[in-house]
């Protein structure tokens, strides 16, 4: 019964040109910003990979240099997108895409994708993640707002219910139509998205095919309590032009107001601080430290003695190991640690604002789908931070590596001078990003996939439990 | 068995009182024809019959079913056919009879639909065509073998001849004289006196809400009903 409501549902909406207009509008745009992001998505990896290349050419090109000169000399690294980043495009834009990696000095990411936008991209920024979430419910509102109502002024909700079909039967016949016309976007998305890449060469690992399909999924999930709620608010409400309204409101504070007062509130509760208060909190821990450079520093100069006692010696000019590439290493451990500090000190405030979101989404499926739609496109915060922690990760084991070098990487002569081996630099391998697993972004969001799950069982339950309090004549009839 | 049974019900619309303790009953093969102004309480009563509407009080019972506690059951056991047939307006007369049989889950193949279509006095040239360029009439008549479709044993109409020409007006009178010859109890809310004399067997004055006549129109003249009718009106009014 169900299914010949979803059937006649369909052919009504296929027989209004409006609708028809609007969805092949809302489909080309999709397709458009598909292959937009394709080409983009084409053109960064081969900016980056051509990048890449060169950074690599100039280390491998390295010579006559000493390591700790090489240490400070650094390398770059270069964030990767993500096999579906041009689905969802997330916060990955705003942050940078390359790091240099030195000893001593723990940069931030730089170069962000924003910074180079103009402010007439700023305007017109959008992805698939974004149409998916909040320009399609809107769609499925001006469509589906009439739904009910539009039946019920006809007088064709009581001629139905008359011949013995249940409210909850109708509701839920015309929910799926609106909820197939929601998965025709999707599916021409993916479609797109596949074909387009398949085009562009890209290969899909399972992980990435796992990801799309609970990138789809929770897409589907949202969109189906989109037309579950606009069919009930359509149904509820006395009139197809006050549910209008009412569906106009509801998506502007979903997908406009509540989500910026959410961020505003995280802010609030969980005050982030800049950059530079974060560097100038970093060098003021640093200084406590031991300074390798510094021969006048009093720890620097604790640690030599504890080296001379280790190796049995009385004078550096003694030791079988060149004692600068010791306490650089020192010197380098006791930043990693105050860095390990504030950076973890700074996700955890990071953590704390997306838990405001994630409380949130109890209350907005939409603030829940925009979390899984970036975290399964690999582009939220956590995947971002991911690229700082390896990338960090590289750059002490550079470091380490060169220092090691530094300390043991040439031999003493008989006047006691150190003297180093020539060094092959390209021996030590580049930077290899370790994507994450779908498995990861749902560790970090499960808040969100609860939320959205809950949502779903709620509007159901609404449609099957009070579907016959809806008014089946309008108001004083 | 009295088929079609209100006792004592009363619905309100905020301060407007629509229906003050009415009480009437329909027999099976009996037309009662509901008479009155606007606004007395004829729709009222037949939403209340067809479920759409709960009643303030009382009780409405069809068939042995109580219409309150188990209004999908009552439901089954009417047919409904409101002033203004709506239909699918991109089915044909016959899909559409067939989609809303099914709604009853009554199978019709598409001879039995055309049958029942030209039975309710459709054209059959008309039987295939979009609904949405039909008259009124022509939707009217498509209503009733939606209603008749289930067989059920209380028909309830609301205004069915409204807008109607004369002629499409008589022979809906003659089908709903038929549907009533072959044993369904039939409630009709009109407010054409020259009709419900032609047609019904029995007929109830409401006036704000409350029953105010019970006339036999069979034992008078049309223009006897229509000077009780006025005279009921100005007594009341």
């Amino acid at each position: 019964m169900i299914a010949r409501f979803f059937r006649l549902e369909l052919r009504a909406i296929c027989g209004d040109g409006r609708v028809v207009a609007l969805v092949s509008i809302a489909l080309v745009t999709l397709i458009i910003s598909v292959w937009i992001g394709v080409n983009n998505q084409s053109t960064t990896a081969k900016g980056r990979a051509d990048a890449v290349e060169v950074a690599r050419e100039q280390w491998e090109s390295i010579e006559n240099l000493s390591a700790h000169a090489v240490a400070h000399y650094g390398s770059f690294v270069y964030k990767p997108n993500g096999a579906l980043a041009m689905l969802d495009s997330g916060v990955m834009p705003f942050t940078g895409k390359v790091l240099r990696v030195e000893a001593h000095v723990q940069n931030p990411p730089a170069h962000s994708d924003a910074s180079t936008w103009s402010s007439l991209v700023r305007l017109g920024a959008f992805d698939a993640g974004i149409i998916l979430a909040q320009i399609i419910p809107l769609l499925l509102a001006f469509t589906a707002f009439s739904s009910v109502a539009r039946d019920r002024e006809a007088g064709l909700l009581r001629m139905l219910i008359a011949q013995g079909v249940s409210m909850r039967t109708v509701l839920l016949g015309k929910a799926l139509a609106y909820w197939a016309l929601a998965l025709l976007f999707l599916a021409a998305l993916v479609s797109a998205q596949v074909i387009f890449d398949v085009m562009a060469g890209s290969t899909y690992t399972g992980d990435t095919l796992a990801r799309l399909m609970m990138f789809s999924g929770s897409h589907a999930i949202h969109l189906l309590i989109v037309v579950l709620g606009s069919v009930w608010i359509s149904a509820r409400i006395a009139d197809a032009r006050s549910a209008l309204a009412v569906l106009t409101i509801a998506w502007l504070g979903a997908t406009v107001l509540m989500p910026r007062m959410t961020a505003q509130l995280g802010s609030q509760l969980f005050p982030l601080d800049s950059q530079v208060q974060f560097e100038d909190g970093m060098k003021e821990d640093r200084a406590q430290g031991l300074d390798g450079h510094d021969p006048a520093d009093e720890r620097r100069n604790e640690l030599l003695a504890k080296i001379l006692a280790d190796y049995g010696v009385d004078e550096v000019s003694e030791l079988p190991v060149n004692v600068g590439g010791l306490l650089m290493q020192a010197d380098e451990d006791y930043g990693n640690l105050v860095w390990d500090e504030h950076f973890g000190s700074r996700h955890e405030v990071v953590r704390n604002q997306i838990g405001v979101v994630q409380a949130a989404s109890f209350l907005n499926p939409f603030l829940a789908v925009r979390g899984l739609s970036m975290a399964f496109a690999g582009t939220d915060q956590f995947h971002d931070a991911q690229f700082q922690r390896q990338a960090e990760d590289y750059r002490r084991e550079l470091v380490l590596i060169l220092n090691d070098l530094d300390a043991k990487a040439g031999s003493r002569g008989e006047d006691g001078r150190w003297t180093r081996e020539k060094v092959d630099y390209s021996a030590i391998a580049d930077f290899r990003f370790q994507p994450q697993t779908t498995g990861f972004a749902l560790s970090h969001r499960w808040p969100e996939l609860v939320s959205l799950l809950l949502w779903l069982g709620l509007s159901v339950a609404l449609l099957s439990t009070r579907a016959n309090r809806i008014p089946v004549v309008g108001a004083g009839r | 068995m009295t088929m079609i049974d209100i006792q004592n019900t009363s619905k309100s619309y905020g301060p407007t009182k629509a229906l003050q303790s009415l009480t009437l009953t329909v027999q099976p093969g009996e037309v009662l024809g509901l008479l009155g102004p606007n606004g007395a309480g004829k729709t009222t009563t037949i939403h209340i019959l067809a479920g759409f509407l709960q009643p303030d009080s009382g009780s409405v019972v069809i068939d042995g079913v109580d219409v309150v506690q188990d209004p999908d059951e009552a439901r089954r056991r009417i047919g409904y056919i409101p002033e203004n047939v709506a239909l699918y307006p991109f089915l044909s007369a016959c899909e559409n009879l067939r989609h809303f049989a099914a709604l009853a889950e009554i199978e019709f193949s598409k001879s039995e639909a055309t049958e029942r279509l030209v039975h309710a006095g459709l054209a059959s040239s008309a039987i295939d065509r979009r609904v949405s360029t039909f008259s009124k009439g022509m939707r009217q008549k498509v209503g009733i073998a939606i209603a008749n479709s289930k067989d059920a044993k209380a028909l309830i109409l609301d205004e069915p001849a409204s807008g109607l020409d004369p002629h499409a007006s008589h022979e809906l009178s003659m089908l709903v004289r038929k549907v009533a010859d072959d044993g369904a109890a039939v409630l009709m809310a009109t407010h054409d006196l020259f009709r419900a004399k032609e047609t019904c067997d029995r007929v109830v004055i409401l006036r704000g809400g409350k029953l105010v006549q019970q006339l036999d129109p069979q034992s008078m003249s049309a223009n006897d009903l229509e000077n009780i009718y006025l005279e009921e009106m100005q007594v009341n009014g």
